[in-house]
This record gives C-alpha cells, sequence and structure tokens, in this order.
C-alpha cells in the first residue's frame, strides 16, 4: 500500500488520532441530540411503529423537508475541512455501486443517505450483458431521489413474500413496467411484492432511502432476471441470523443452562429459525426437547416446519436406544 | 412408540433440513452480524477456555 506524506505523518501522531477521534465523538453526539435526529425519533414515536404503512408515512414526512439533508451535508463537510482524518460516525451501507450512510436508526426503521455511482452502474450492466437478478427485499422501502441522474428505473412484481414463504410456491417474477424519475421524487417500493433495478441514468443519483422493519416479510428473495425463475432466498432481518449463529454456538458449548432461553425463540415469526432452533434444542437435550418437536410437528403454522419435525419423530423412533453422548 | 429420549443420542447433523434453503442477512447487515456475532463467538470462547 502506497500512503501519501499526511496520511503517513497522521499515521505516527498518536495525539493527531486522539484528535481525529475526539472530532468522530463530538460529531455523533452533536447529530444525535439535534433538532434532526429529534424530528426522527419524534415521527416515530408518533406512529408507534403501527404498521409498515404508518412507518412509511412518518418517514415520507421528514423525507419532504431536506433542510436536514443539507444541513447533515454541509456539517460533514465543514469537519472534514478541518480534519481530513474525520471519519464520520454512521455505518457504512456500500454495495458495488452505491455508498451510502445509515444516518438514523431504530426498531422500526433504518434510514441512509448515498450516492448511486454511474460509472459503476454502467460497468456491472456491461459485465452482465443482461444477465443478473431481482431482488425482492422483503421490507416495504422509502427512496427519496434528492438528484435522480436522468434515471429510468424498472419495476419487477412477484407473489408476496409472506410468513408461509417456501421456494416451492414462490412462483416467477415479471416485468411491470418502466419510467424515469424526477428530482425529488419520492418513491414507496413493497419489497414483500415490488423491486425495481435502474434501467438508463445520465449522472450519478443522490438517494434517500429507508428501510421499514415493521411487518417485514421472513425472507427477501431473489430470481433470475432473464427466466423470472426463483433463484433463491436469505432472511429478510438480522435479527433472524444472529439468533441462529448464537443458539448453534451454545449447542456447541453444550450449555445446557440455555435451553429455556433457546426455547423461548419457538415461537419465533420466521419458520425457518424456528426449526433452527428445534435442532439446536434437540442436540442440546432431546429429553426436554422432545415435547416441544411433538407440539411442532402437530401445530407449526408452515407446513415445511412440521413435514420436518414429522420426520424427525419417526427418525427418533426408529432410532436404536444407545447411551446418551457426553455434552 | 418413542424409546425414552434421555437415553438417545441425537446429532443435529442427522436432523431434516427444510425443504426451503434460507441463506444468513444480506446486504449491510450481514456485515454488521458478522461484527457482532465474531465478538460473541470470542466472549464464549473466553469463558468456555476458562471454566
Amino acid at each position: 500500500m502506497i500512503i501519501g506524506t499526511d496520511l503517513r505523518s497522521w499515521l505516527d501522531d498518536g495525539a493527531g488520532q486522539r484528535r481525529s477521534r475526539t472530532g468522530t465523538d463530538a460529531f455523533a453526539t452533536t447529530w444525535n441530540e439535534g433538532p434532526h435526529h429529534h424530528a426522527f425519533a419524534a415521527a416515530m414515536a408518533a406512529c408507534g411503529g403501527r404498521d409498515a404503512e404508518a412507518v412509511a408515512a412518518a418517514i415520507r414526512s421528514r423525507f419532504e423537508d431536506e433542510a436536514w439533508v443539507r444541513d447533515l451535508i454541509d456539517s460533514l463537510a465543514a469537519a472534514l475541512r478541518r480534519d481530513p482524518h474525520f471519519e464520520p460516525p454512521f455505518r457504512h451501507m456500500n454495495s458495488d455501486i452505491h455508498r451510502g450512510l445509515v444516518v438514523y436508526e431504530d426498531e422500526y426503521a433504518s434510514i441512509a443517505i448515498g450516492v448511486t455511482d454511474i460509472h459503476q452502474l454502467a460497468a456491472k450492466k456491461s459485465a452482465r450483458s443482461g444477465r443478473g437478478s431481482i431482488n425482492f427485499s422483503g421490507h416495504v422501502e422509502l427512496l427519496k431521489f434528492v438528484k435522480a441522474g436522468g434515471a429510468r428505473l424498472a419495476f419487477w412484481a412477484a407473489p408476496p413474500i409472506t410468513e408461509s414463504f417456501s421456494a416451492a410456491t414462490a412462483g416467477r417474477c415479471v416485468r411491470a413496467g418502466e419510467r424515469p424519475i424526477a428530482d425529488g421524487e419520492i418513491l414507496q417500493v413493497d419489497g414483500r411484492c415490488e423491486s425495481f433495478v435502474i434501467a438508463h441514468a445520465a449522472a450519478n443519483l443522490f438517494v434517500l432511502q429507508a428501510t421499514v422493519k415493521t411487518d417485514c416479510a421472513p425472507v427477501g428473495v431473489e430470481y433470475d432476471k432473464a427466466t423470472g425463475d426463483y433463484v433463491g432466498c436469505s432472511a429478510a432481518d438480522d435479527s433472524a441470523s444472529r439468533i441462529q449463529m448464537i443458539t448453534t454456538l451454545l449447542r456447541k458449548l453444550g450449555c445446557e443452562a440455555a435451553f429455556p432461553a433457546i426455547a423461548d425463540f419457538l415461537d419465533h415469526p420466521s419458520f425457518f429459525v424456528r426449526w433452527h432452533v428445534m435442532r439446536e434444542l434437540l442436540g442440546l437435550d432431546a429429553g426436554a426437547a422432545l415435547p416441544h418437536l411433538k407440539r411442532m410437528a402437530a401445530r407449526d403454522p408452515h407446513p415445511e416446519t412440521r413435514r420436518a419435525a414429522r420426520t424427525a419423530l419417526d427418525r427418533i423412533a426408529a432410532a436404536p436406544r444407545t447411551q446418551r453422548k457426553a455434552a | 412408540m418413542h424409546p425414552a429420549p434421555e437415553h438417545l443420542a441425537i446429532e443435529v447433523e442427522d436432523l431434516p433440513e427444510l425443504e426451503t434453503e434460507v441463506s444468513i442477512s444480506g446486504s449491510y447487515q450481514q456485515q454488521e452480524t458478522g461484527g457482532i456475532i465474531c465478538i460473541g463467538i470470542a466472549a464464549g470462547l473466553a469463558i468456555y477456555i476458562c471454566r
């Protein structure tokens, strides 16, 4: 890695690094306690996360006023002029064509500002030659195209992703029109059945993007762009993936004391979390897990989960008695 | 009739999977999950080793 003189000096200057860190912390405090952040929090509190539509409406009211965006960018620019090593105190939201910062987040929504790079978009389209995927996020999203870059969006539709989603019934996605987007336009996309791609753009896009967490589908779904066929799905909510990883870790550590806490997730709204948790409980303490497994086989709302539970019961019934494995 | 479960050795890997395979959460959330989970695993291992 080749680094410039300024960066070399900063890397050798502990006091300078602490000053940069202090500047970042001060910026975070000013933003988090400032009027714009409070306005978002108040709008969210007023809607109470009642449903996805209510959360989207609350965000729309904040998106219609661009003063907070100008203030935030001016503040970031001033901080960078004071210290070129200033690091904005926001989580990054990057993809191969888009770079963004998550500037607000609570239990109902996350809000990011970002730029879609026209050159990277062109390179991606050129490399894929029309191939690729259409992703349905599983979340209601609200986008404000502060600068639309002369973009035309191609819209896609798919069967609604519900709590009873399965690969076998995912269906296909289809084109649902194409139209230009104007500067300042606010677009609501229901990622549970709608998606879009940028078909064409003449300049970078500057976009505010809100992802509504309320009423999200269990999974985000990917379809093949050329054929419309189902490709695969992933957890729409990162907390579902965290539960899966942590319960696996607890089982691998033989942490039987965690059994009741893990069993609480048997009522999780996502079918694949319920089955993952059931497997880990069986691995942790089969005796204690068996009544839960029987209940799941009889009453779980998702047919695949019921089917897997019944298959597990049959295998247990057919298994030879052995000494219980050591934890 | 099911055998007494306390005498069963159940390997999680032998249990059935769902027909619908669901990958780990994607997008920027995946990066965050990875970071926090790494800390969680490190803490878990530290507790395990200290026992």
